[in-house]
């Protein structure tokens, strides 16, 4: 083993040795002016490079150790007596051992105290959720009557209970309807918008602007009820889907419009809505112009939109025929349900 | 008082007979609702079809739209249907319109007779219908078939009677 120690540093000083050798080449090929640093800068690097190559060496010598040790440990088995330096490795690789398992405890550890930490900021949690719930209904039963009347607080109540993913309207039951009458007030928003809807069945075909439902909403509701914004429409209806799909909402520029039967209207029918929205009614050629359709596409959906009483044929428009949608006609929205109107609504 | 027009006037395709049948009901429906409101503003009884292809109610100048022969014959069949509405002759050229039908009107004059108190009285037609007396009441001026014939239903259920006079006709009450 010393000598193949005594070989080994031996073979390192011929390894600096050569190294100085090619930093000296190196040096020469440099210019008078830069000499004197390069000299300088060759010391130091001979310096870092021996004591790389010194740590090399130890590591090799500990490898090589270890190696030996190893031979030697396998026939210390057959022997009794042990070797100092084998006694030395073996607790060092005892320690080891011991330091990997303690490790392991302690990460043990770490995620008991983790749980433990937890649990406590989950009773923390529940505490702080007590007083805000406390406060809340302090809160609410003293502004009761302002907080019912005011739509303003309906869409940011619903915005906050939609981002915590509660859905205050699945029940009438609860804290919130109990506290706030919210459920019921959309219950009752769906029964206004159901009787409003079919009041004006027979001359829109079931299909009615959100603008002119809030209208008629209101009006039915009388002054003195609460305030109710286009927002409270369009959740009362999302819940009146619920019961089928009788109540439907179909985007048209920036609103919406309700359709209150059951007509299966797809994606080309919603477009074509939407392009009569401005105007109120729409043609072939307006169709294939801003759609781009083939003329057969363009007349099946207006076809079935007359089939579906959704629209109205006018034949006597200049240049082609019209298709007008009585739900958008703008004339309608401010006139009232007449007596004989509502008498063909009552049979 | 003007006449006030119901929205579906203004509404173009209102003057176009309409393919889907449901739709053409609800039409229909406010058609004849239109005309009898139209005449009884108007207080019209008799109607010339060539004529009410040129009126304002079958022709909506404004918005250029106007009823074709053909749907203002099938109005006047579906007002014929409902009992608003006789024709004159067999080409049905003209013809009468009940915008009330005589029951209608015989309960009215009936009302009236019963409220002050006449019952049992003999009127003359032309007191009932030009009289002072009546000159408030819907059916002043009410022409003379037509109130023949409201006379005539209230006959039928036993209300009245109508009887002839030296001078024309004449009804006593019961």
């Amino acid at each position: 083993m010393k000598v193949a120690l005594f070989s080994l540093v031996l073979l390192c000083l011929a390894g600096m040795l050569h190294a100085e050798v090619l930093s000296q080449s190196d040096e020469n090929s440099l210019t008078e002016n830069g000499q004197g640093l390069g000299r300088r800068y060759a010391e130091s690097t001979i310096a870092s490079d021996m004591s790389k190559i010194m740590d090399s060496m130890v590591q090799k010598n500990f490898v090589n150790f270890l190696l030996n040790q190893r031979e030697k440990k396998s026939m210390s088995n057959v022997t009794p007596e042990e070797d100092p330096e084998a006694r030395l490795y073996n607790n060092l690789l005892k320690k080891l051992t011991l330091c990997i398992r303690s490790k392991g405890q302690i990460h043990a550890k770490y995620k008991e105290r983790g749980t433990v930490l937890a649990e406590d900021q989950i009773v923390q949690m529940s505490k702080q959720l007590e007083t805000f719930k406390s406060n809340l209904e302090e809160f609410a039963s003293k502004h009761k009557q302002e907080i019912r009347k005011s739509s303003q607080f309906r869409v940011q109540f619903q915005e906050m209970c939609a981002t915590i993913g509660v859905d205050p309207l699945a029940s009438g039951k609860g804290f919130w309807s109990e506290m706030l009458g919210v459920g019921d007030f959309y219950y009752e928003l769906g029964v206004q918008i159901i009787e409003v809807c079919l009041a004006l069945k027979h001359r829109n075909g079931g299909l009615i602007t959100l603008d002119e439902l809030h209208h008629r909403v209101l009006k039915g509701r009388g002054k003195f009820a609460q305030d109710v914004s286009q927002d409270d429409l369009v959740r009362a209806i999302k819940k009146l889907k619920v019961m089928g799909n009788g109540f439907g909402m179909i985007p048209v520029g920036g609103s919406y419009l309700v359709q209150s039967v059951p007509a299966e209207l797809n994606m080309d029918h919603t477009v074509v809505l939407q392009l009569a929205e401005k105007k109120g009614y729409v043609s072939v050629s307006e169709i294939r112009e801003s759609l781009k359709w083939e003329r057969e596409r363009a007349c099946h959906v207006l076809d079935h939109l007359l089939k579906e009483g959704l629209a109205w044929l006018d034949s006597q428009a200049s240049g082609e025929p019209q298709y007008w949608l009585p739900a958008l006609f703008s004339e309608l929205t401010s006139r009232d349900v007449t007596p004989e109107e509502a008498n063909q609504i009552t049979p | 008082m003007s006449f006030e027009w119901p929205w579906q006037y203004n509404f173009p395709p209102f003057f176009t007979l309409q393919p889907n049948v449901d739709t053409r009901q609800k039409q229909l429906a406010a058609w004849c609702s239109l005309a009898l409101s139209y005449c009884r503003h108007h207080k019209l009884y008799t109607l010339d079809i060539m004529e009410a292809q040129e009126s304002p109610v079958f022709n909506h100048k404004n918005i250029d739209r106007k009823l074709s022969m053909e749907a203002i014959l099938i109005v006047f069949e579906e007002l014929r249907k409902k009992g608003n509405l006789e024709w004159l002759d067999k080409n049905k050229t003209r013809c009468l319109v009940m915008w009330r039908r005589p029951e209608e009107w015989g309960k009215l004059i009936y009302q009236w007779v019963s409220k002050n108190g006449m019952v049992n009285t003999v009127f003359t037609l032309y007191e009932l219908a030009n009289g002072d007396d009546t000159e408030s009441e819907e059916f002043h001026g009410l022409e003379d078939w037509m109130l023949i014939r409201s006379l005539q239903a209230l006959q039928m259920d036993g209300k009245a009677e109508v009887i002839s006079m030296d001078d024309g006709k004449g009804v006593k009450f019961f």
